[in-house]
């Protein structure tokens, strides 16, 4: 449970909201790099912490984010010319450069100096992982630029998406670090006849292996460890050998998490408040090995940007035609009845409206992970208005060692040591920075 | 840029709100006529300065304007039969004639004196000129008609039609008596090299220079907005265009050319009405001039159960980036509602905030107008009443172009008078 005052404190990102403030401290990815295809392409609407926003790619190829109104009246810059260096407005040609200069007024009189008075408001933009990176917030505070494992890997190693989620960011990141679900949600059926089999052992196990316990075992112990970064959220599971099945999900601030999978190469949900009832959701998978392979790249894409054929700019499924959900399938195949996991990720978070009211729920202790992420983002935003930097922002944490993980370990084994690439702590609860 | 403060004051025009209250001090034009098509018709909603009306047309022709909810329980009488001189609800039969009186109560007693109690608010209302008119302030103060040349000319010599705007009437005004985006918004790529080998003014001038001298003169209707350009060694090239209070616009056109007045009515805060007429003082409009064809083409393309046209927000007014790039400064195709000037006014939002904007030289008319508004506002909060609700005559002005010597001042040029003022009769 949450007072409602704490409620509308992390939920409201708005310019000028204190939460908001603290988001606007962090690089955040607002389009992927291929919303932007060329040169000179067309602009986007971009919307993002409650701003309209409008992106380009100017005839060098550089990204510019400024805001959608003409400072001039108004008009939306979306149906602007994007040509020679600079984005044009239709009403009285008034043109902007990526930085918000004004570059040309040609509707003023000759000689007159108004131009060089006019600017627009711009945020800077980087291009990285496949996906654009703005910060918004005061230049004197810009951070290090992203360098999470996969802002690292040659872009054929990386494939990241972006969809709409309709309801409010936090209770969308809730989802992701909420590792008890996966006994029930994301089960299906079948999953319940399954058997054990010779992985069981410390490693990682099989998906056979994996589905059989989160099947047979859906109590999970929950652990929390605060990080530099964030914070590390753990599910334990016995194994039938007397074994432990723990799954990390790392949460770097503000809105990464990297969800616990086997092999450290778990992907990563980025969640971004378009505004206070809506959000982005970016899906990043990486491989450190290897580029994806063409299929690979289609499937995930495929999987997660399912939208809506008759609109591109909307999801498929979605509250109004009930995530299409099939009662006969639910009964027969997979629980939840909805495909694929995503969709039912949607379904739920989403279903608890648009901003969701947290002084009616009722949390215990698998919620752990969720209470911890609450105190860090309400000390945040309280935080950011006595000159107190929200976390994470050190530029001594080696993000690019930050993994999440999905394992076996022997029972009387330090379950926080797996995962642990970028120095963590071993105790629950202790940071080390 | 205004204070939020006057931007409120501006924009909102609910009942009780100040620009509210000047707005219900004049006719305003609330429906074609055509919408009520004969005696006995279907009832048709009509929002109004924020207010929610149902209009009707009764069995003698008269037209009613009452409030859209029944008196006894609130439900909406949109939903009424119109029939034997009144509207009668369906829910238990109360029945209004267009003075708003109750007619009947079949549901009470008949020895039941508690209709003769009951009154719908009603609108007087005025058919003329192909738009129903009606006053919606206190009776006492009922103004004169505004004297609008077409107003009384016969019906063969105008057309009118009507859309619906998704924005605030001041961000819709100000499109229109802003007459400097012509050279960008509506040109296309090619009008310089065009303007080499064009004959006609507009050919010729409208496009280079690009931008005017705006000379801006206050009047007694409103303001008179003049756009001056340097053409040719010695000359001006003027555009004259009239705002005219409260919501008038009358736009820049060629000599002996029809006249287009623009009508932007508030539905409400965030919607607009906008009834355009295109007209000849001594002749019926021809089909193949610019603001008749704008009427008859938006007479083809709106929607007349949504008053939307074809291209909208929602569709991004169909633009067409290869256009963009090619042809057509905006890339907006013509042809499909107002969409060229729709796009630039409603992207602006539903109420424009006018603290973040930065106004040049060449938005002195928006300027001007925005002063004589707010000042015609802030008189009537002490009790001055507008001059022009009570002096229909001052209406009776025109739109204009001219090609003047540099010497000659358009308002000393007899044939540009003649075409700025109706001749008293």
């Amino acid at each position: 449970m949450l007072p409602e005052a704490e409620n509308d404190l992390i939920c409201h990102t708005g310019p000028g909201t204190p939460m908001g403030e603290a988001l606007r401290r962090y690089w955040l990815p607002c389009l992927l790099i291929t919303d932007l295809p060329e040169n000179d392409g067309e602009p986007v609407r971009v919307k993002i912490l409650g701003e309209e926003l409008i992106a380009f790619r100017d005839t060098d190829g550089k990204v510019g984010l400024i805001n959608e109104r003409c400072p001039h009246r108004g008009a939306s810059l979306f149906f602007g010319i994007n040509q020679e260096c600079g984005i044009m407005c239709i009403y009285h040609g008034w043109k902007f450069d990526v930085n918000g200069d004004c570059v040309d007024m040609p509707s003023d009189l000759p000689g007159s100096i108004f131009k060089d008075k006019v600017h627009i408001n711009s945020y800077p933009c980087i291009e990285s992982a496949g996906m654009v990176w703005t910060y918004m917030g005061p230049i004197d505070k810009k951070p290090a630029e992203p360098d999470l494992i996969f802002n690292r890997l040659p872009v054929n190693q990386v494939i990241a998406t972006r969809v709409p989620v309709y309801c409010n960011y936090v209770q969308s990141i809730e989802g992701n670090i909420d590792p008890s679900h996966l006994g029930t949600l994301h089960r299906r059926i079948v999953d319940w006849t399954l058997e054990t089999d010779n992985t069981d052992r410390p490693g990682t196990p099989s998906p056979n292996l994996r589905s059989y316990i989160l099947a047979k075992y859906p109590y999970s112990e929950i652990q929390v460890q605060d990080t530099a970064y964030g914070f590390r959220v753990m599910g334990i599971r016995p194994t039938d050998a007397g074994n432990r099945h723990i799954r990390i999900t790392t949460h770097v601030m503000p809105v990464c998490s990297m969800i616990g999978s086997p092999g450290r190469a778990g992907g990563a949900f980025i969640i971004v408040p378009v505004d206070d009832e809506n959000c982005m959701r970016f899906f990043v998978r990486h491989n450190p090995d290897r580029p994806f392979s063409n299929p690979e790249r289609e499937s995930t894409l495929a999987e997660n940007m399912m939208m809506d054929p008759t609109n591109p700019k909307i999801r498929l499924k979605r509250a109004d035609n009930d995530y299409m959900l099939d009662r006969r399938v639910q009964k027969t195949t997979i629980l939840a009845g909805i495909t694929p996991n995503a969709e039912q990720d949607y379904a739920v978070t989403e279903s608890m409206g648009p901003i969701y009211d947290r002084s009616h729920e009722h949390l215990y202790a698998a919620d752990g992970g969720i209470i911890r992420f609450r105190q860090i983002m309400v000390s945040a935003a309280k935080g950011i208005r006595e000159g107190i930097d929200p976390p994470g922002l050190d530029p001594s944490i080696p993000f690019h060692l930050i993994r999440s993980e999905e394992t076996i370990v022997k029972a009387d084994d330090d379950p926080w040591l797996a995962g642990a690439d970028a120095g963590e702590s071993a105790k629950p609860g202790e940071r080390i920075w | 840029m205004l204070s939020q403060e006057d931007n409120e004051l501006l924009c909102r025009v609910g009942p009780g709100t100040p620009m509210g209250t000047l707005l219900r001090r004049f006719w305003t034009p609330a429906m074609l006529s055509d919408e009520l098509p004969g005696p006995d018709c279907d009832p048709v909603r009509v929002r109004l300065l924020g207010e929610d009306l149902i209009a009707f047309r009764d069995t003698n022709g008269n037209v009613g304007l009452i409030d859209n909810y029944c008196p006894h329980r609130r439900a909406s009488l949109f939903f009424g039969r119109n029939e034997e001189c009144g509207l009668r609800c369906v829910y238990h039969g109360w029945k209004f004639d267009v003075n708003g009186d109750c007619v009947d109560m079949p549901s009470e007693p008949a020895e039941s004196n508690f209709k003769d109690k009951v009154h719908i608010t009603a609108y007087p209302v005025l058919d003329k000129g192909g738009i129903i008119w009606t006053y919606m302030g206190p009776k006492e103060l009922t103004p004169e008609m505004p004297g609008f040349e077409w107003t009384d000319l016969p019906d063969s010599h105008w057309v009118v039609t009507k859309l619906l705007y998704e924005s605030n009437f001041v961000q819709a005004v100000e499109g229109e008596i802003d007459t400097v985006h012509l050279g960008f918004l509506h040109s296309n790529l090619d009008v310089d090299e065009k303007a080499k080998t064009a004959t006609s003014w507009v050919g010729k001038y409208a496009y280079t220079p690009r931008w005017s001298n705006f000379h801006v003169k206050t009047t007694d209707y409103g303001i008179q907005i003049g756009a001056q350009k340097p053409v040719e060694e010695d000359s001006y090239y003027w555009r004259i265009a009239q705002w005219l209070t409260p919501y008038y616009t009358m736009i820049p056109r060629m000599p002996g050319t029809a006249v287009r007045v623009g009508m932007w009515v508030p539905m409400d805060d965030e919607h607009t009405w906008i009834m355009l007429v295109a007209y000849h003082t001594d002749r019926p409009p021809e089909p193949e001039e610019n603001a008749t064809q704008e009427v008859l083409m938006l007479q083809k393309t709106v929607d007349r159960k949504t008053w939307l046209p074809e291209a909208r927000m929602e569709n991004d007014f169909f633009i067409d980036r290869e256009l963009q790039k090619t042809t057509s400064f905006s890339g907006i195709p013509r042809g499909f509602g107002r969409s060229q000037d729709a796009a630039m006014v409603e992207s602006m939002g539903p109420i424009t905030d006018r603290t973040h904007e930065h106004l040049g030289t060449t938005d002195r008319g928006i300027i001007g107008m925005r002063n004589h508004l707010l000042r015609a506002v802030k008189d009537l909060q002490e009790g001055i009443e507008p001059y022009a609700a009570n002096n229909g005559r001052v209406y009776q002005v025109r739109s204009a172009a001219a090609l003047l010597p540099r010497s000659v001042a358009f308002e000393d040029d007899p044939a540009t008078r003649k075409e700025l003022f109706v001749e008293p009769k």
